[in-house]
């Protein structure tokens, strides 16, 4: 392919059109300063062809001019497959694309078709930004950086080169049988490993993961077992403790020395009863020797105590008799008193009597002279009360100011009703034959006066009958008003049962004149009943009335006594001071007796006691002599010492004894022993426990098989083992074989790119001498071997890198040249990084390629590319 | 003459794991040590044995779990015989440990020897027995028997766990027994456990063997020893098979793959093949496709017809023929690993073993690629 011309206008930078038509088919080298639009000539170019006329996505919307709303327009000439083509396409308004070619103009999609069938493109994604499918221009149109990395070639130049490749070489790697294996050995290694890592998946790891299981089972189940041996063995030691201990405890010499050790307590005990016995003796001597000394000291006492006694008793009795003397003196003066004080006395009483007697008889007399006024007076009272029963009688009748005044009024008031009836009314007198009878108004009447007052027939036996008739204007009511102050009237006469009122007057005034009579008559009958205590009579008629009805009648007056009392109660008086006087004698005697006898008493005791005191003491002096005299005493005192000294000594022995045999100590040792045995029999308790626990322990544990179960997880973990070492040699195998695959299909791939590298390698060696290019399956660029070893593209300088990606780029143009493809290279701003023995052998290169094919070569390095025979395009 | 007629058995291991096995094998086998106790228990009747001794090794282990006691005690009450239980190294006594568990468990009829003393075994028959009491000990377990003492005429038939002094050539081996026991000890018979096959050690001692087989490496069936004894004549044993499975280790060497069928049909001839566990060690050196085919029929064919089966394939060398390798393809990715793959099969070593794998199952992979192709 050929460019010709190219013409832009509002693309960007260049608002105003601009047309390059001098372009070489050879070596085209624009070389221009930066920002002056090189790069926006190659990315119109690519638009042109690349980019539907009709998208209006961001990139196409940049290619506005900026702040511009125009349309984007480019004109391409071009030569391909030996014919000249003409491409118009405008962008945004009024989009287009024209293609005109030697066989007319196409427009529209069917140019775009046409432009894609001829330069062997296909219609790339709505951002037009797909490279896979731009085929060999996309690939060899290399953008300012893109051209540094070693890139794949896109899917339509490896699809050609590959076309191109099975026809040149004539051998596959296997095709799709090689693939299928490939596939299957893949996937039966990817079940077991990952295809990248090589980590263990699927079987393999559930194999591993089994084995780790088994092997966590079974040192599970051998410390389980460890743990039950150990309680067998903890249980066979304690079972032998036990023996050891029960040995022990059933010990004969144990026993034996503990049976001696009793016997040695005995003997202690035994010393230790001899010792206190002899402390006993011991104290009973003392107790024997202190006795003996207080017998000869008691009789000592007892004799002294006897000698004052004696003594005592005489000087008490000496006492005694001189107080008796004095008492009978006293006594014999008392008794001569007692007959004076007697003496009087009778003479008192005596007189007393006389005078008594005389006063009885006055008494008498008084009361028979009082009894005899009261008769008397009863008498009196008789004739006043029957005038007081009359005079109250009398009294009785007075009438009360009020009835007399309404019986006055009364009698007045009838006797002016009958003066108005007298006025009115018609008496008739009516005077009868015998047997004639007489009827008023029908009625049979005796009466034969009538007062009429109505019209009133009278009727006279056969004879026939008249009629009356009062005057006019008189009414029956003077009539009854008549006979209604007649009878109010009586019955005031009969209430105060009298005939009148001028009889009630006079009855009255009388009644008043006895009340007064009357008070007068009751005064007299108090006079007369004064009463008298004499004879026990009170005041008052009924005291009188009462004590006269009692009395006899006897109205003898007695005579009057002549005693006189009053020289009676002189000697009466004077017989009692004399009898007075002999009593304060007699009484001042009988307080001296009984001092007397009070000292005569307390003498006889003092005396008694010491008689007493004198016989007690004399008793006592001859009990104690009784126990032995006094020599013998002092004989028995100085044995008893002797006695008590040898208790002493046997004590002193017994002591010695018992200090040689320690019954503490041996008791000690004992309880040592004891307590060995006891904390033997503990333990032994205690092994019991632990032994019935570790029994339960290894039954319960037992009964589940922890050898058993060991064994079998032993096994497991053999088994788990095997399975997965089988797993893993298959893994291996496949690892292998997937290897040996891999490497074959290298191998294959390498022998079929070998057109590929063979074309490359002509470049590169003359630019890295001795270095071999490996292509991978998708033909890129994967490493290069120098000096025997392979080195990855990655790990390659920038500068070594675009040189390679040139490169391999124009090997592949060759290729596809070869074919006939239309073909073109364009590089924009390359080779920065190289040195200038690379780039000279760089630009020796594109020369060489330029005589194949158009180079167009964009740079602002002036310089660099100056030694360049090349057409030189100025913008 | 006093004679006895007894059922020597030995080395049950009750309880074995079996760990090793798939988990359905497993249960058979752990069954089938069971079922053993039933089958003694029928030899006993159908000999008239009234007295069955156990040589020690009842359990497989020391503390074997209550489930296997209880099963194994439930399943000997039910025997109208009289048990004389034993341990022996691999149960052996000790203080609280499983005897006195089996002690609580077991049923009348089973007795449960734990002292070293004659015990009687029925009337003019004692038992002099010798439980162990350690996994391993120096002394000789029987050493006791010759100071026992029974009553004059009695027979006197000795019960022991160990490995008779002639057997290891190093004589290191634990719980050592002289092989002149039974006259030394002046035994009517010497039972003893220990060896799991049968073996006589001159004319009063034998080993009866287990009843069930337990290992690889004794062809026949497990059996017991019904034993007459008799005070002056030596015992006359016979062997009475108990066993159900049969545990065969077969070396199957290959030269053409026809081989194959042959050996299974001579194998089918052995007994029942649900019975049989085989053990195969496959050798020889075959063409790539003869391999294949040899290990897919034993892997799909004969695996499912026995119990259990287990191949060792190691010794069966594949050398692909140039068919074989032109089927992996003749030119290509394919054929160039197929070519790395076998030379570095041939260098030998491990890294030559699992290249002959790779290469083996690149094959299989290319087989089974073309045979989907061809469907």
């Amino acid at each position: 392919m050929i460019l010709n011309s190219l013409e832009v206008a509002n693309f960007r930078k260049f608002r105003d059109p601009l047309k390059l038509s001098d372009f070489s088919p050879g070596l085209n080298v624009i070389v221009e300063p930066n920002e002056r639009g090189k790069s926006t000539l190659l990315e119109a170019l690519r638009a042109a062809f690349f980019i539907r006329y009709s998208a209006k996505h961001e990139l196409v919307r940049s290619f506005m001019p900026h702040g511009d709303d125009v349309a984007p327009r480019i004109a391409v000439e071009f030569a391909a497959g030996g014919k000249s083509w003409m491409l118009q396409k405008q962008f945004l308004r009024a989009p287009f694309v024209r293609l005109t070619g030697p066989d007319g103009r196409r427009e529209s999609e069917a140019a775009e078709e046409a432009l894609q069938e001829l330069l062997g493109f296909e219609r790339g994604n709505n951002r037009g930004t797909d490279p896979e499918t731009r085929g060999p221009l996309g690939m060899l149109w290399v953008e300012q950086a893109s051209a540094l990395a070693v890139e794949t070639p896109n899917r339509i130049v490896r699809d050609s080169v590959r076309s191109i490749l099975e026809a040149e070489v004539g051998a596959v790697t296997g095709g799709k049988r090689f693939d299928a294996i490939r596939n299957s050995v893949e996937t039966s290694y990817a079940n077991l490993r990952t295809a990248r890592t090589g980590q263990s998946r699927g079987e393999l790891a559930a194999a591993e993961a089994r084995l780790a299981a088994a092997s966590d089972a079974r040192q599970a189940a051998e410390t389980t077992l460890r743990g039950y041996e150990h309680s067998l063995t903890e249980l066979e030691q304690a079972r032998a403790r036990l023996r050891i201990i029960e040995r022990d405890l059933a010990d004969p010499e144990a026993a034996e020395l503990r049976r001696k050790l009793e016997e040695d307590v005995k003997a202690g005990q035994a010393v230790q009863l001899r010792l206190s016995i002899a402390e006993a003796e011991h104290g009973r001597a003392v107790e024997i020797e202190k006795a003996a000394a207080g017998r000869v000291e008691a009789l000592q006492q007892a004799e002294s105590r006897a000698a004052a006694a004696a003594e005592q008793e005489r000087e008490k009795r000496a006492a005694y008799e001189s107080a008796k003397a004095a008492a009978d003196g006293a006594s014999k003066e008392e008794r001569t008193l007692r007959a004076a004080l007697d003496a009087r006395s009778a003479d008192r009483e005596t007189r007393e009597v006389a005078v008594a007697a005389a006063r009885a008889r006055a008494t008498a007399f008084a009361r028979s002279i009082s009894t005899c006024r009261a008769r008397d007076s009863r008498t009196a009272l008789t004739e006043l009360e029957k005038q007081e029963r009359e005079l109250r009688i009398e009294a009785d009748g007075q009438i009360q100011q009020g009835d007399l005044d309404g019986l006055a009024a009364r009698e007045k008031a009838v006797v002016e009703a009958r003066a108005r009836f007298e006025a009115g009314a018609v008496r008739i007198d009516v005077e009868l034959a015998d047997g004639v009878s007489l009827r008023v108004d029908g009625e049979l009447s005796e009466v034969r006066r009538f007062d009429a007052l109505s019209v009133t027939r009278f009727a006279i036996g056969d004879a026939g009958s008249f009629v009356v008739r009062p005057p006019a204007g008189v009414g029956r009511s003077i009539e009854a008003e008549l006979a209604a102050a007649e009878t109010q009237l009586a019955a005031k006469l009969r209430e105060l049962a009298v005939s009148s009122h001028a009889q009630a007057l006079t009855r009255s005034e009388r009644a008043r004149a006895a009340a007064r009579q009357l008070q007068a008559v009751r005064r007299q009958i108090a006079a007369a009943c004064p009463g008298d205590p004499t004879i026990g009579l009170a005041p008052g008629a009924e005291a009188l009335r009462a004590f006269t009805a009692a009395l006899a009648d006897d109205d003898a007056v007695p005579l009057m006594p002549d005693d006189d009392i009053g020289a009676l109660e002189a000697g009466v008086s004077s017989a009692r001071a004399e009898e007075a006087a002999a009593m304060g004698r007699q009484d001042e005697s009988r307080g001296a007796l009984s001092k007397a006898e009070a000292k005569l008493a307390a003498a006889a005791a003092d005396h008694a006691s010491s008689v007493k005191e004198e016989q007690t003491a004399v008793f006592n002096l001859r009990a104690v002599r009784s126990a032995g005299e006094k020599a013998k005493l002092e004989e028995v005192l100085a044995e008893a010492q002797s006695s008590r000294t040898k208790k002493f000594e046997a004590l002193g022995a017994a002591r010695d004894a018992a200090k040689n045999l320690q019954v503490e100590a041996i008791q000690r040792r004992l309880t040592n022993l004891k307590r060995a045995a006891d904390k033997a029999a503990e333990e032994r308790l205690e092994l019991v426990r632990q032994i019935g626990s570790l029994e339960a322990t290894v039954s319960r544990e037992g009964a589940i098989g922890p050898a058993g179960v060991a064994k079998e997880a032993i096994e497991e973990e053999a088994a788990a083992r095997d399975a997965h070492e089988r797993l893993r040699r298959e893994a291996d195998v496949l690892g292998m074989l997937r290897g040996a695959l891999n490497d074959a299909a290298a191998q294959a791939s390498r022998t079929f790119l070998a057109p590929v590298s063979k074309r490359a390698a002509r470049y590169v060696e003359r630019l890295l001498p001795g270095c071999a290019l490996t292509f991978d399956d998708e033909l890129g660029l994967t490493s290069i071997g120098r000096a025997g070893t392979d080195e990855a593209c990655g790990g390659l300088s920038r500068g070594t890198q675009e040189q390679l990606a040139i490169l391999t780029r124009l090997a592949f143009a060759d290729l596809l040249l070869e074919d006939g493809a239309p073909v073109s290279l364009i590089l924009d701003d390359p080779l920065v990084y190289s040195d200038d023995v690379r780039l000279e052998a760089m630009t020796d290169i594109v020369l060489e390629a330029s005589e194949r094919m158009q180079v167009l070569l964009l740079t602002c390095r002036s310089k660099a590319f100056r030694h360049l025979d090349a057409n030189r395009i100025v913008l | 003459m006093a004679t006895i007629k007894i059922i020597h058995t030995a080395d049950w291991q009750l309880g074995k794991p079996y760990g090793r096995f798939p988990q359905e094998v497993r249960s058979a086998l752990s069954e089938a040590r069971l079922d053993a106790i039933d089958r003694i228990a029928s030899a006993a009747r159908d000999t008239g044995a009234g007295q069955v001794l156990v040589a020690g090794d009842v359990f497989d282990n020391v503390e074997p779990g209550n489930r296997v006691v209880v099963q194994a005690m439930s399943r000997m009450g039910h025997a109208p015989v009289t048990w004389w239980l034993m341990p022996g190294n691999h149960d052996h006594l000790r203080a609280g440990g499983l005897w006195s568990r089996v002690r609580g468990l077991a049923p009348p009829n089973v007795r449960v020897i734990d002292r070293s003393e004659p015990m009687e075994l029925d009337e003019g028959a004692w038992l002099l027995p010798a439980p162990l009491e350690h996994r391993r000990t120096r002394e000789d377990p029987t050493a006791l028997m010759v100071g026992m003492a029974t009553p004059p005429g009695a027979l006197r038939i000795g019960l022991a766990h160990g490995s008779i002094t002639d057997f290891g050539a190093s004589g290191e081996s634990p719980n050592q027994i002289p092989p002149d026991r039974a006259r030394t000890a002046g035994l009517d018979y010497l039972a003893l456990g220990d060896w799991h096959g049968f073996l006589a050690v001159g004319d009063r001692t034998a080993y009866s063997g287990t009843p069930e087989i337990d290992r690889f490496g004794r062809e026949d069936a497990g059996a017991c020893i019904e034993a007459i004894v008799r005070t002056t004549d030596s015992p006359v044993l016979t062997r009475r098979s108990t066993g159900r499975y049969r545990w065969l280790e077969r070396r199957w060497d290959f030269v053409e793959a026809d081989d194959l069928a042959a050996a299974i049909e001579a194998l089918r001839g052995e007994g029942a093949l649900a019975d049989v566990l085989l053990a195969l060690k496959l050798s020889g050196t075959v063409s790539l496709a003869n391999r294949v085919g040899i290990t897919a029929s034993l892997e799909e064919q004969l695996s499912l017809a026995v119990r259990h089966l287990e191949v060792d394939a190691a010794g069966l060398i594949a050398r692909p023929t140039a068919e074989e390798l032109a089927e992996i393809d003749v030119q290509g990715a394919l054929a160039g690993a197929a070519a790395v793959l076998r030379e570095r099969a041939g260098a030998g070593g491990p890294d030559g073993e699992m290249a002959a794998a790779a290469l083996e199952r690149l094959y299989v992979e290319a087989l089974r690629f073309d045979r989907g192709a061809a469907q």
